[in-house]
């Protein structure tokens, strides 16, 4: 079974030197939210830019120096220290959480010595809603990107489509390149710098089982974007399943 | 299929000639429903002697509790290999007899080594179903701070008595008390015993197969319990211990 992405939202934090413990920001959109999952993402190709901004991600390496630490609303412990390379976007057991988290106590903890920046995807939603069912009909974007450009989706997608008001059940990338993707639709839900681990599909020495499902958007591919943070000129392959 | 795992022992099968080798015949797995068998890639065993570290020229026969017929017949050993078969592993859900069973061997080379082997299997007298979804995911580091080769796990009065659904083993980087995580390498060398009373609810299994990142499906227990006093780590064959001084991190979630 995997799990319907109601909603998704990202913290970012900046790793300082000297700092060994980083809390949770107080204006997230999924304060007082049940949470489903929670992903990390680090970066994975040389130079990996943070979305909207000039940080660079830390490296995937650096992984096993992240421990989480979360607490429910009533402050009983859900993880202590666990190591967060659980939490990456490959790993077969993505944390469940289940419940609203106490943003006071939650927090972040490295034991490294890098700075940069690692980014937090937590999946939330009213509506605790599973599939075991892929949708079979999909329509590809091959989008070419320029360095440090962000492009509408609606330039790469036929009229005919954007006219048709289908519902897209799932979103998926064959790149291997990392980008950043942000979806808006007609009925004002926002998916905000969604990075392209998320929504990969496997590559040949990485394995995933966790599609990238969402709860039957409305896409608004006018206001919907693509962008590349690295410093390569891209050819960027995105699927949506409907 | 229920596929959680509640008990796991490791057998070591000598291979002596080119032709059937026989498994030993093992009393912990006497009259046990078998879940999944896992062969394991290594050279260090957790005895002594160099084990198999390659899944190739063998064919597995498991036969089946009475002996008289064979569900698995030569199928080649790679299919049991958890670095391959990325943690899809083939059901065996049945009783089988181990001392029926063999492996049979193709290439002479392999001869004087021996084939790791884990047996996955069902423990119900240490395991129960769920009784709640609430789950906490705690850690304990084992500490690998002598030269013995078997190191105890700490007193943990925390999760004494819990009832436990998965561990996750990370390796590299630094442990939240500050020592050194094992690496990948030297977690292969490895081995994690659970012991409740007397019992070895899980017997000598290889670390590396608790740290699933790039496995498929990770290896999850139906809520069992062991006693942290009794539990270890040990160091595989003889060869000198490299990583005196490091720590074994173990992410553990129980059942709340």
């Amino acid at each position: 079974m995997w799990k319907i992405r109601g909603n998704v939202d990202v913290v970012k934090f900046d790793i300082v030197r000297g700092v060994d413990e980083y809390f949770f920001p107080e204006s997230v959109d999924f304060r007082e939210k049940k949470i489903n999952n929670i992903t990390v993402v680090f970066g994975r190709e040389e130079n990996e830019r943070e979305p909207n901004g000039n940080g660079y991600l830390i490296d995937n390496v650096e992984a096993p120096n992240f421990y989480l630490d979360l607490y429910d609303e009533d402050g009983n412990i859900i993880t202590q220290n666990l190591s967060v390379s659980k939490l990456t976007p490959y790993s077969p057991t993505p944390l469940s959480v289940n419940k609203k988290i106490s943003l006071k106590l939650s927090c972040l903890r490295y034991m490294g010595e890098q700075t940069g920046t690692i980014l937090i995807y937590v999946s939330y939603s009213d509506k605790d809603a599973e599939t075991n069912e892929l949708p079979l009909n999909s329509i590809n974007l091959s989008i070419p990107i320029e360095v440090e450009e962000t492009k509408k989706l609606s330039d790469f997608i036929s009229d005919y489509f954007v006219q048709s008001g289908k519902k897209i059940k799932a979103i998926a990338s064959y790149s291997t390149f990392p980008f950043y993707l942000d979806i808006t639709t007609f009925n004002g839900k926002v998916f905000r710098n969604i990075h392209k681990d998320l929504i990969a599909f496997p590559e040949s020495s990485e394995t995933r089982i966790q599609p990238f499902l969402v709860d039957d958007l409305d896409i608004d591919f006018r206001n919907s974007t693509i962008s590349n943070n690295t410093n390569t000129v891209k050819t960027i392959d995105l699927t949506f399943y409907y | 299929m229920q596929r959680k795992v509640s008990g796991a022992k490791s057998v070591i099968v000598p291979i002596t000639t080119v032709g059937k080798n026989y498994l030993p015949y093992v009393e912990y797995l006497n009259n046990r429903y078998i879940k999944y068998i896992d062969f394991v890639p290594t050279q260090i065993l957790p005895t002594t002697g160099e084990g198999v570290n390659v899944p190739y020229y063998m064919y597995f026969s498991l036969s089946e509790k009475s002996g008289n017929s064979y569900f698995i017949q030569n199928e080649p050993m790679v299919r049991f290999d958890y670095s391959y078969n990325k943690g899809i592993r083939k059901p065996v859900m049945q009783k089988v007899s181990l001392q029926n069973s063999y492996i049979e061997v193709t290439d002479p080379v392999l001869i004087g080594k021996s084939v790791l082997l884990i047996f996955w299997y069902d423990l119900p007298e240490f395991s129960q179903r769920n009784k709640t979804n609430d789950t906490i995911t705690d850690y304990f580091e084992v500490k690998l701070n002598n030269q013995t080769g078997r190191f105890e796990f700490p007193d943990n009065r925390t999760m004494a008595g819990k009832r436990f659904r998965n561990f996750f083993i990370p390796t590299g980087g630094i442990t939240p008390s500050l020592s050194q995580c094992i690496s990948d390498t030297d977690a292969q060398k490895l081995y994690i015993t659970l012991q409740k009373g007397n019992y070895k609810v899980l017997d000598a299994i290889p670390l590396t197969l608790f740290n699933d990142v790039d496995k498929l499906e990770a290896v999850d227990f139906a809520n069992i319990v062991f006693d942290f006093t009794y539990s270890y780590i040990s160091a595989g064959g003889n060869t000198p211990i490299s990583f005196a001084g490091q720590s074994v991190l173990v992410n553990a979630t129980y059942e709340k």
